[in-house]
């Protein structure tokens, strides 16, 4: 009953703000934190059972060496790792799933796809900015730049949604 | 050292290749990730001309990119998106010609804007234009 409860928080609201100042609203953004986490984490819920943290933790570990694209690319750090699974946990449940990859600088990217001229690619970089574009119908072009800090911001929400809509 | 010779600058009509060393940078629709055409620090992403070049010339090429890549990693070469230089054009870059002595064919797209989400944007609109992936022919082990 209170999974279900907290889950259909989640689904509706995306993340709960951790920003309140006083003692009780930090204690219920923790709290609320944990529990989006225990679900974005479960098997039926969330990304999990979609295999995107698992392709998060291959692309991080296959892409930490120098040069691993053959033309001279940093290698993906742990921090940006550590920022992109946050990144991950961070979204409202029953979003579609990105795939992952990374870019010559080392950054870790979100792709969500539906055809190329529908599509949103998301960089997480070690320094917590999320760098993003997206090519929708229209033709219409979006790009920007957002501080990652702890809440997926809403402009990369409502692009996602433009990207996955039917 | 070896001054390799350079083919003379890029035409518009011409067709460079970005040879695909990662795997996942190519979706199972076989279309192009932007990540292969986000371009490196230095802002000078490297591509091979064609010009003359046979496929198989061509190839031979791309698997001298691949053999680069890191020694943990096992070098693979999946594949090769081409665009045309007047494509890269319309997206206000420039194709320098760059060859070094292994690749006389070298060459570089330059101009990007220095901010990071346009240049995706840009990579993104390169990758449309490269439509699906040519993939690397199987090779004997």
């Amino acid at each position: 009953m209170i999974l279900e409860m907290t889950a259909s928080v989640f689904i509706s609201e995306g993340s709960i703000s951790s920003r309140g100042t006083s003692e009780t609203a930090r204690f219920i953004a923790a709290r609320a934190e944990e529990g989006r986490s225990q679900l974005q984490n479960s098997y039926t819920l969330g990304l999990r059972g979609k295999g995107v943290f698992d392709e998060l933790c291959m692309v991080a570990q296959n892409w930490q060496e120098p040069n691993w694209d053959g033309y001279g690319a940093v290698p993906v750090t742990e921090e940006a790792y550590r920022l992109a699974y946050r990144f991950l946990e961070s979204l409202p449940l029953g979003t579609p799933a990105p795939t992952v990859g990374a870019e010559p600088d080392g950054h870790i990217t979100l792709d969500w796809y539906r055809t190329p001229r529908r599509t949103l690619s998301v960089s997480v970089s070690p320094d917590s900015e999320l760098f993003y574009a997206a090519l929708l119908p229209g033709p219409r072009k979006e790009n920007g730049t957002e501080q990652f800090i702890g809440d997926v911001p809403l402009s990369i929400l409502d692009l996602i949604r433009d990207v996955t809509a039917a | 050292m070896i001054q390799a010779q350079s083919p003379g600058p890029v035409s518009a009509n011409e067709k460079v290749a970005r040879f695909v060393t990662v795997g996942k940078w190519i979706r199972a629709d076989q279309t192009i990730r932007q990540d292969a055409f986000v371009p490196p620090k230095d802002l000078e992403l490297s591509v091979t001309r064609h010009l003359k070049l046979s496929e198989d010339e061509l190839w031979n090429i791309g698997q001298k990119v691949a053999e680069e890549v890191g020694q943990k990693r096992s070098a693979t070469l999946h594949g090769r998106a081409d665009i045309t230089a007047s494509q890269v054009f319309q997206q206000n870059l420039k194709a320098e010609a760059a060859p070094r002595p292994a690749n006389p064919n070298h060459a570089h797209i330059t101009g990007w804007p220095s901010g990071k989400s346009e240049q995706k944007n840009i990579a993104q609109e390169l990758a449309v234009a490269a439509g699906k992936a040519v993939l690397a022919p199987k090779r004997p082990v």
